[in-house]
């Protein structure tokens, strides 16, 4: 099998303000694929589509080999999810519902469920309406990762959580996915979270997918150019945008603070052999600058953005 | 699969049933207070006129609890997925179906509490008076009627809430709407069409829902504890 | 004005008279002495205002043959037993039918009766086009287009019942028993009675004693009948029982009124003046579902000519007719009331099967409507 999650054309709109776009997404299996995206992206209506709770307009979704929602009870006996929200029964105990949860799941894992439980600090006894939120977190990751799935799709799991809970909760999938060799698919909005763990990102804005790639990829091909001897009224597109012409992708292009300073370019699919491209186009590269993950995600937002100085 | 969902239901709805079932307990016995002497006792037996005058009294209350209990199982039984999104219902690796089918079945053996509690209710209370020739205890059949009249208010309230919330207001707001213009138009219509005078609708579409072969049929049978 | 109609309206005006005077609180307070002897007197004028209304009914039935145009279609007569049926052609074999049926069940009994050689019996499907015309005092009996035959049997029943009944306008039985002649249509509303009317004659009659059946039903009645009715405790509670009548004089009214009091000085007598200033018929512990049980099973057992014995003479007692009609005992007669009576008890649960059985399988089809409930759910 070569992807846990296979997502084509995907298509939803919601009244004016919102709608998913032809989204087409691949998370391959085995690999951890981090779902990027600011608040309000869609993110998380991507993902109930691929749990079978909403219907899309159009698209086709494949979980684990097999179609959504056709196979949603055989999909979901494989698939571990951590929604947004919890959604846990409040008047029942930590116990209780931990063996009411279990009763669906044949493949059940019941001592990785107490070892979770002593590790979570969980009281069995406790109430579920009376559980902190990172205790509620916690809650959700135990019930998941005790249904041994092949897959987690995990919806903003450490949203809201104290960094020691976050800890704690990537930490639990981490083991998890190195000891099962299972898929996870998380979402998030917080990049910084990602960048240890994912494999893959995919980045999700306005409802369109504007970029997925290995995290490597991501991590090292967006950087920030220094560029002397451009024409100020020259595009973007004129210099670097077409394809036939630069080699990179220009994100976004800031104008020189003075005649004789360099531009600023953020660039996308960076290497070091396109040096060489400058000096054929008359212009000089003075330096080249590595962008963090969130440096870089957030000016491939801008890049993608209609108000964007440019666009790829 | 079922017993979770049993469980689920009685967590939720145990502290409601409680009151029901005590009700169900003691409504025969309150209905049979000071009409007669224990078995065995000298004096006058149970007064069989004012037995059957006193038990009328009591007889609206008995269908009135079987609603009652229906929509409160009802609603209970999806209380908490509402609240929820369902999320957690719809994330459970069982058809959809078959989820419905288990929340129904885990209600309807919950009816089973009051409707037993009614019985026990009904058979101590016809045991603690001595009957007159002629008159009878149906405490079996009483029970058997309430338990009915607890399942159809309780399918019936299911059906509704089982559904979307645009669904559910689909529903409620048509009927609504059919009931009101049933009353408004039924002048106009008889005029329009005198064959229609001898059909009033809102009557008709009361006898439909309260006679057989109707939904609420068993609501209107005999209620009676005691009776001939 | 015929003699008849001089008659009935001579009643007619003595009975309005005397109700009239007898509902106003102010001539109850001066006149109350004569009222009582009114009251007393009602019930036997009765039958004589009935039979004055009888008389004006043949009058005017007289009186519209003679308005009513002559038939323009053809009819044909049928004799069944005693009776004279009037139809079309193409319903006589129905007539015959639902006729001969109904008076299958009376024929045994009766040998000779003038009020039905008096009376033809018409019948048709309702219609306002087609009727039946006849030249001599009739009766109708409904057809109904919708109603199976056995309801237009239960009609033609009804009917000569009807004019039957008027044989015993002339008897002392006409005190006791009014209405068709005809078995009783809901016995099992005798059982309820017998049962749930606070009686001790009821009881005891349920409980097996035959005399006190027999005392239950009052053909016998004399004035010791009250207390043969009621202990003194269950009179308030048989008062209670019998909703104020609405041109009920005002004395009678009083005393119902004290009666309820229950506890209150004189109400015990007011129970008992109440119950004996009502007809008899109310006050009696067996309504007349019961005494028209009684006569019917009378009648059965007499066979032959039982109804003839009946009526033979119109001085005879109530009791002593209903056993001439019977050939039996008091006891036997009563002991076959009884019978039927207990053997009609109603079963207050008997639809009970087909409720559980409609209560299932809606049961089933709303929870099959839930099942429809989509996995769509999170907007």
């Amino acid at each position: 099998m070569s992807d846990a999650i296979e997502i084509t054309g995907l298509a939803w709109k919601a009244g004016q303000s919102f709608a998913l776009r032809d989204i087409t997404l691949r998370a391959p299996a085995a690999s951890i694929y981090g779902f990027l995206g600011p608040n309000g992206s869609g993110k998380t209506t991507t993902i109930r589509m691929l749990m079978g709770m909403m219907k899309p307009d159009r698209g086709n979704i494949r979980v684990l080999g097999m179609g959504v929602p056709q196979q949603m009870p055989q999909i979901l006996a494989r698939v571990g999810y951590v929604p947004e929200r919890p959604h846990v029964y409040p008047a029942l105990t930590v116990a209780e519902h931990v063996r009411y949860h279990a009763s669906f799941f044949p493949r059940w894992d019941a001592p990785t469920s107490r070892d979770l439980m002593v590790r979570f600090g969980l009281d069995p006894a406790q109430r579920i309406s009376r559980l902190s939120k990172g205790e509620a977190g916690k809650l959700l990751l135990l019930l998941t990762l005790s249904q041994r799935p092949d897959l987690l799709v995990l919806d903003e799991p450490t949203d809201g959580l104290d960094p020691v809970v976050r800890r704690d909760v990537l930490s639990a999938v981490l083991d998890y996915v190195g000891d099962a060799g299972a898929s996870v698919f998380i979402s998030s909005h917080l990049v910084h979270e990602l960048e240890r763990i994912c494999d893959w990102v995919g980045v999700l804005d306005g409802g369109s997918l504007v970029a997925e790639l290995p995290m490597q990829a991501f991590k090292n091909g967006i950087k920030r150019l220094r560029v002397a001897g451009a024409a100020a009224g020259e595009s973007a597109s004129g210099l670097a945008g077409d394809p036939g012409r630069a080699p990179f992708t220009l994100l976004t292009r800031e104008p020189a603070d003075a005649p004789a300073s360099p531009e600023t370019w953020i660039v996308r699919g960076w290497e070091d052999s396109m040096r060489a491209w400058f000096a054929g186009v008359g212009l000089e590269l003075r330096d080249v600058v590595d962008l963090d993950l969130e440096d870089g995600f957030v000016e491939l937002l801008r890049s993608s953005r209609p108000s964007g100085e440019a666009r790829s | 699969m079922y017993e979770p969902l049993l469980f689920i239901h009685w967590k939720q709805v145990r502290i409601a049933l409680l009151p029901f079932a005590v009700a169900a307990f003691a409504l025969p016995l309150l209905s049979i207070q000071g009409l007669g002497a224990p078995p065995g006792a000298s004096g006058l037996a149970l007064d069989a006129y004012r037995a059957s005058a006193a038990l009328e009294i009591w007889l609206p209350l008995y269908p009135t609890l079987a609603a009652a209990l229906g929509v409160t199982l009802a609603l209970s039984a999806w209380n908490w997925d509402h609240q929820l999104k369902h999320v957690h219902a719809l994330s459970l690796p069982i058809p959809r179906w078959q989820y419905v089918l288990r929340k129904m079945a885990a209600g309807a053996a919950l009816a089973l509490v009051p409707a037993l509690a009614l019985w026990a209710g009904a058979l101590l209370a016809t045991a603690s008076v001595s009957l007159p020739e002629g008159l009878h205890a149906y405490p079996t059949q009483l029970a058997l009627r309430f338990l009915l009249a607890t399942l159809v208010a309780y399918a019936l309230l299911f059906a509704l809430a089982a559904g979307t919330v645009r669904t559910t207001t689909v529903v409620v707001l048509g009927l609504t709407v059919f009931v009101i213009l049933v009353g408004l138009l039924a002048a106009p219509l008889a005029t329009l069409f005198p064959t229609l005078d001898r059909v009033n609708l809102a009557q008709w579409l009361m006898e439909s829902l309260v006679e057989a072969p109707g939904p609420l049929e068993v609501f209107t049978g005999t209620w009676s504890l005691i009776d001939v | 004005m015929s003699r008849a109609r001089r008659g009935a309206v001579a009643a007619g005006l003595c009975l309005a008279a005397a109700l009239l005077a007898a509902a106003s609180p102010l001539a109850a307070r001066q006149q109350s002495a004569a009222e009582r002897a009114l009251v007393q007197h009602l019930d036997t004028l009765l039958p004589i205002l009935r039979e004055a209304r009888l008389q004006a009914d043949r009058a005017a039935a007289a009186r519209e043959l003679l308005l009513r145009a002559r038939p323009t279609e053809t009819q044909d007569t049928l004799a069944i037993g005693l009776l004279r049926v009037v139809t079309f052609p193409d319903q006589a074999h129905l007539a015959r039918s639902v006729v001969g049926g109904a008076w299958d069940g009376l024929s045994g009994m009766v040998t000779e009766s003038r009020y039905l050689r008096e009376f033809t019996f018409t019948f048709h499907w309702s219609s306002r086009k087609r009727t039946v015309v006849v030249d001599r005092p009739y009766r109708s009996i409904e057809a109904p287009v919708w109603a199976p035959p056995g309801i237009i049997e239960g009609n033609a029943r009804e009917a000569i019942g009807a004019i039957l009944f008027m044989e015993m306008q002339r008897t002392r039985l006409l005190q006791w028993v009014r209405g068709s002649i005809r078995a009783p249509l809901h016995p099992e509303r005798v059982y309820r009675e017998l049962a749930t009317v606070p009686s001790h004659a009821n009881r005891a009659c349920m409980a097996g004693d035959l005399d006190a059946c027999w005392t239950a039903l009052g053909p016998g009645a004399d004035s010791t009948r009250l207390p043969r009715w009621y202990s003194p405790e269950e009179m308030p509670l048989r008062v209670a029982s019998i909703g104020p009548g609405r041109w009920w004089p005002a004395p009678i009214l009083a005393a119902r009124l004290k009666c309820l009091e229950r506890g209150s000085p004189g109400s015990q007598p007011a129970c008992a003046r109440f119950l004996a200033a009502v007809a008899p018929e109310i006050a009696a512990p067996l309504g007349m579902e019961a005494r028209r049980l009684l006569l019917w099973v009378a009648l059965e057992a007499g066979g032959p000519g039982s109804f003839d014995r009946l009526v033979a003479d119109p001085g005879m007692p109530t009791a002593d007719a209903l056993l001439a009609a019977s050939g039996l005992s008091a006891e036997e007669l009563t002991s076959r009331w009884r019978e039927q009576v207990l053997a009609a008890r109603p079963d207050t649960y008997s639809g009970l099967g087909a409720s559980a059985g409609l209560a299932l399988f809606w049961f089933l089809v709303f929870g099959a409507l839930a099942l429809r409930s989509t996995r769509w759910r999170p907007a």
